[in-house]
């Protein structure tokens, strides 16, 4: 059988351009504007948090969001190792007040956190089950916030797979096309027998062609 | 309406075990939905009668009543009176298949992934520890119920999806868990019923049956790791042939 391909992998990197930049840029936006509270020698989480909120829900405007805010480097403030300044749900709570577990956890070693501070780059993460905040099947865009040299931490939203998937999956299956993250896990397929997270292997397909700017791989 | 006799086998057992102290009508209803829905019960099938009912359960013969006006509300029992009446099941073939084919429209592929995952571990899972603990006899019930499914029959995916589920939950009995049981009772009315949909494809019954003979197989041998190996790839298949149907509606 012939595979008619009627959409080419150009339309199909500009349909995924299309959904991530605004958010990498409206992330960069709002990591710009809280960075310069650290200019202040001493800075508390309560400050943070007063800070962060605005920039937050400026992210959590786009309608494929479901979390967003600003994780803080470990051992920039005078009151809390750890901070996640992060807002989510329809009620735009923020997360973690009750969980201790949330509370206590170190996120230095969590790709979303590490990733994107290591590398100085916007990241993606996923998608991966978010057990610490949503619960849900997501996927997190990081960009690292960076102030004269400083590591100040991560500004980052949760987007979740199916929500992708959603605004995706025609031009995937239009163009019998496949993204896959830098794991090589698929984000999204045009094959309906691929499932979001499941490994990949690009030697099943003809050509691979890396995203812009972002973690991804589109097979075809 | 023709009153159609089944042999007793374990997940129809399972149906009527006692319900407990707990036991509510609406308990006595939600179980016997399940069991029409799924398929445990036939279509046509006379059910026992109130005070009958109400002893296999464990609860007062109010509460068996009220449960059975509740599923006559629903439509899916018929009830007849005089010499040669009584509660029969009648089960909405058509009606579930439209709403199952608009669940699977409804869902994004996430959500069937999901859902597939969830199924197949259980599954699997069911289907090693079966054969760690299956005797003979009980290895002879599996194959009778996947050989009673006549493939030449007026209904025959009826009678194949009808087969598939009570094989399933004869496995989940095997493992000498009562809530594994009843959880594979909850995910065979909610997402089996999903799963099921290609049975309407004859290619697609045929290799259902090829996988059920080889997980029975396994189980007869008493290898667990590959009853649970064959479980996982019959419902891999099976889920990547609702995929395709879902690309297809759409």
């Amino acid at each position: 059988m012939t595979r008619t391909q009627s959409v080419g992998t150009d339309a199909v990197a500009d349909a995924v351009q299309e959904f991530f930049q605004p958010l990498l840029a409206s992330l960069r936006a709002s990591g710009d504007a809280i960075a310069p509270l650290f200019d202040s020698p001493a800075v508390t989480s309560e400050e943070v948090l007063r800070a962060s909120r605005p920039f937050a829900f400026d992210v959590l405007q786009d309608p494929h969001t479901v979390g967003a805010g600003f994780v803080v480097s470990p051992g920039l403030l005078t009151d809390e190792t750890y901070l996640l300044a992060w807002w989510q749900g329809d009620d735009k709570g923020r997360i973690p007040e009750s969980a201790a577990l949330v509370q206590s956890t170190d996120y230095s070693r969590q790709e979303w956190f590490r990733t994107a501070l290591r590398t100085g780059r916007s990241h993606v993460t996923g998608p991966y089950i978010d057990y610490v905040c949503t619960d849900e099947f997501v996927l997190t865009l990081t960009v690292p916030v960076i102030r004269a040299g400083r590591t100040l931490g991560v500004m980052g939203v949760d987007v979740l797979a199916e929500t992708i998937e959603r605004a995706l999956v025609d031009v995937f299956r239009e163009a019998h096309a496949t993204l896959v993250n830098h794991h090589d896990r698929a984000v999204l397929s045009g094959d309906p027998r691929i499932f979001a997270g499941e490994p990949v292997d690009r030697q099943d397909y003809r050509s691979a062609v890396p995203c812009t700017d972002l973690p991804f791989t589109i097979l075809t | 309406m023709a009153t159609v006799r089944r042999p007793a086998t374990r997940a129809r057992t399972a149906v009527f075990a006692p319900i407990g102290d707990a036991g509510r009508a609406v308990r006595v209803e939600q179980r016997l939905e399940q069991a029409i829905r799924s398929g445990i019960l036939s279509d046509g099938e006379r059910l026992p009668s109130e005070p009958e009912l109400a002893a296999m359960l464990g609860v007062a013969t109010v509460t068996a009543r009220e449960a059975l006006v509740a599923l006559r509300a629903q439509g899916l029992v018929t009830t007849t009176r005089g010499r040669g009446g009584g509660s029969f099941v009648n089960r909405p073939v058509v009606a579930v298949d439209g709403v199952a084919h608009q669940r699977l429209l409804a869902m994004t592929r996430v959500e069937l992934g999901d859902h597939g995952t969830l199924y197949a571990t259980v599954l699997s899972g069911c289907a090693e520890l079966a054969a760690e603990r299956a005797d003979a006899e009980e290895v002879e019930e599996l194959r009778e119920i996947v050989l009673s499914a006549d493939v030449e029959s007026a209904d025959p995916d009826g009678a194949a999806r009808h087969a598939d589920t009570e094989l399933h939950l004869a496995i989940a009995a095997l493992t000498h868990s009562a809530r594994l049981a009843r959880e594979v009772m909850r995910i065979e009315s909610d997402f089996g019923v999903l799963l099921r949909l290609p049975f309407e494809d004859a290619h697609h019954r045929r290799a259902v049956r090829a996988h059920q003979l080889t997980v029975i197989g396994a189980i007869a041998d008493h290898d667990g790791a590959a009853a649970r190996a064959r479980m996982r790839s019959r419902v891999r298949d099976a889920l990547g042939d609702l995929a395709e149907l879902q690309t297809g509606l759409r």
